[in-house]
């Protein structure tokens, strides 16, 4: 993604929320202060002068225009946010406990050079119940447990 | 306060149940404190229900232990693996991980370590003489004031991105953009929302930086692919600083102290804000600022001298007022509370012996950080010796985990991976993140201060500019952002010239 095309999307998306602002621009402003509007309304001006003359500087560097050269490796790039957001989604619905060991051999697997499984595997699961102990037991935190029924029962022998 | 006061607190402090209340605080500190998502607030919390059974005394050394140790030891993975284990240690990943990055580690660490000591000495030692006076003065402060204040530590983001202001404008006015998003503070009203319920509380700057910095950190290793296995295997040698760094770093470390202290006392600009503007203090002042950003030993110690003194700062109003300052601070009001004290005026006349023992422990904690902390380090720096594969995956469980952490909110870590992504492709395009953190960090305050100072000179801009102290900061942010570009500006020239008289 070129700076051209990074300075339109933030000039259309500061449009957008601009408009927004003015959905609350003047509440509360009869107590003689300056209303919840001002500042974004300033923020949002900034960003969209700034955005200009970010287009303006990548329109002289013609061959940088819409280019991808920028991010690099994209595909490996992809493969890595899919799957953390499938990892996020997962703990909603599977738990923390049974999501972060696939998630951890998975991207080990990724990331490795030589794929030395049992190792990975070892260290997915020591790895979850250090997080599910010092996390779930020693500081109370709610780790999520997930919709399915017979995962939150299991999860709950641990934490 | 009379030296021998001083003197039969630290004597207190030494007692044996005291020493080691101090040692456990200070490294469960370290500890917590390197460990992302965790820090002191997380740790005081535990310690209250352990400190029941200990004696006032006993239990504020080693809170005071925990919350300076803490402070300390976010640098440790600031510096490691660029993710700030606190806050407050944001700023010290600037020049902490390029160091890392560099072979440095080790130099980068005693760095820290030294500055955050002397640091929090210096913050201690104005606490015990100054405190009353520095809280008078802090209380005078208005919302104009808090408002210069929050303009002047934005001016950082001239210094910062020198190169390409533009783009740190941009970054800038994000950051402080994010800040606004949720229930407005003053009238209640909701803001850019768009039906989204966690959005409501607003978006949590912690899990916001956690994305920005370690999330976009890991994508980009990830990217790299097996590349990225030759990064790791960093030798920390040289913990010990030298004695030509320290020199180099002396006045930084006092000026950062000084700074951290000022800071730390008023309420509610704590150690994150002090470490940004002793980072832009100390660059503004460096004699080779291009240094900064790019791994440079003063980067380190500016930041970590002032977010320790910091804590200094912080007890003053606690301990003078019985007012909070941190979020840290109104953790150990409650703790005061539940311990049948009471925090103010009132308690250094009642409780005089208790007041000198408290000082005597935090002068002692700080003291005591440079061998526990040169040590500790040590044992931490092995975390980089594990291979990217394990470390990766690790680090992105502690950053989804730290995220939910905060809050207890799975909404934090939607927003941690997509500030994760926003953080990627800002890297990719060389859009500079720090100043967007620095913009959530000011944001609210820069806000609120505003908008409370105009209700308070009903409206009139003039009368809220011609403040003195307002506008003598504004004065010197206006100085500070514009001075690094005719820098840059008059240093492209000598560039210019010099290639002028080669070509001819």
């Amino acid at each position: 993604m070129g700076e051209a095309l990074t300075s339109i999307i933030l000039l259309l998306v500061s449009a957008f929320l601009l408009y927004q602002t003015f959905g609350f621009w003047g509440h509360g402003t009869d107590l003689g202060g300056i209303g919840p509007g001002w500042w974004p309304l300033c923020l949002l001006l900034i960003t969209m002068a700034a955005s200009i003359m970010l287009l303006r500087s990548a329109l002289k560097k013609n061959p940088q225009l819409f280019s991808l050269a920028n991010v690099k490796f994209a595909p490996k790039v992809l493969k890595t946010m899919l799957l953390f957001f499938a990892y996020v989604f997962l703990i909603d619905v599977i738990g923390f406990l049974i999501a972060t060991p696939i998630f951890l051999l998975i991207f080990m697997g990724m990331l490795a050079p030589e794929k030395v499984w049992l190792k990975m595997g070892a260290v997915s699961l020591l790895t979850t119940f250090f997080f599910v102990y010092v996390f779930g037991r020693l500081m109370y935190t709610p780790l999520p447990r997930g919709s399915i029924e017979i995962l939150r029962n299991l999860s709950r022998i641990f934490y | 306060m009379q030296l021998s006061a001083i003197l039969t607190g630290l004597g207190a402090a030494f007692y044996p149940i005291n020493f080691l209340a101090m040692l456990i605080g200070l490294i469960g500190g370290i500890t917590l404190g390197a460990i992302p998502g965790l820090g002191a607030a997380l740790g005081i919390t535990l310690l209250l229900p352990l400190t029941y059974s200990l004696g006032p005394i006993p239990a504020f050394i080693m809170m005071g232990g925990m919350y300076a140790g803490a402070q300390y030891g976010g640098s440790i993975s600031a510096i490691l693996l660029k993710m700030p284990g606190t806050a407050a240690a944001a700023a010290t990943t600037f020049d902490g991980h390029p160091l890392a990055r560099k072979g440095m580690a080790g130099q980068a660490i005693g760095m820290a370590t030294l500055g955050s000591s002397l640091g929090g000495l210096f913050g201690v030692i104005v606490m015990i003489f100054l405190a009353p006076q520095l809280a008078r003065l802090a209380l005078r402060f208005g919302p104009p004031e808090y408002f210069a204040l929050a303009m002047f530590g934005l001016s950082i983001v001239g210094a910062l991105t020198a190169k390409s202001v533009v783009k740190g404008i941009i970054s800038v006015a994000l950051g402080l953009f994010f800040a606004t998003v949720g229930l407005d503070p003053i009238s209640g009203v909701p803001r850019y929302i768009f039906g989204i319920y966690g959005l409501m509380d607003g978006i949590h700057f912690v899990p916001l930086m956690i994305g920005l910095f370690a999330m976009a950190e890991v994508i980009s290793r990830a990217a790299e692919g097996h590349q990225a296995e030759h990064k790791q295997a960093e030798v920390i040698t040289n913990l010990i600083p030298k004695l030509e760094d320290i020199k180099a770093c002396g006045i930084t470390i006092l000026r950062s102290a000084l700074i951290g202290t000022g800071i730390g006392i008023l309420p509610g600009a704590g150690g994150t804000i002090a470490s940004f503007l002793a980072y832009s203090d100390a660059l503004r002042n460096s004699k080779e600022p291009e240094k900064f950003g790019q791994g440079c030993l003063e980067g380190v110690a500016a930041p970590e001298s002032a977010n320790n003194a910091a804590c200094g700062g912080a007890m003053v109003p606690l301990l003078s007022l019985g007012i909070p300052g941190s979020s840290v601070t109104a953790i150990m009001l409650g703790a005061f509370i539940l311990h049948g004290l009471h925090p103010g005026p009132m308690l250094f006349t009642q409780q005089q012996h208790f007041v000198n023992a408290i000082f005597g422990g935090l002068v002692l904690t700080n003291i005591a950080m440079l061998p526990v902390g040169l040590l500790g380090a040590r044992i931490f720096s092995k975390v980089m010796d594990v291979p990217y594969y394990i470390l990766g995956p690790i680090i992105s469980i502690f950053a989804v985990v730290g995220s939910y952490s905060i809050r207890n909110s799975y909404f934090d870590v939607w927003v941690m991976l997509i500030f994760g992504v926003l953080g990627f492709i800002m890297n990719s395009l060389s859009i500079p993140t720090s100043p967007m953190v620095l913009g959530v960090v000011l944001g609210t305050m820069a806000e609120t201060s505003l908008r409370r100072g105009m209700l308070v000179v009903g409206g009139n801009a003039i009368a809220f500019l011609t403040r003195p102290v307002v506008a003598v900061l504004l004065l010197l942010t206006v100085f500070s952002f514009v001075s690094p570009f005719f820098r840059t500006k008059k240093v492209l020239r000598k560039q210019i010239n010099a290639e002028g008289v080669e070509e001819s």
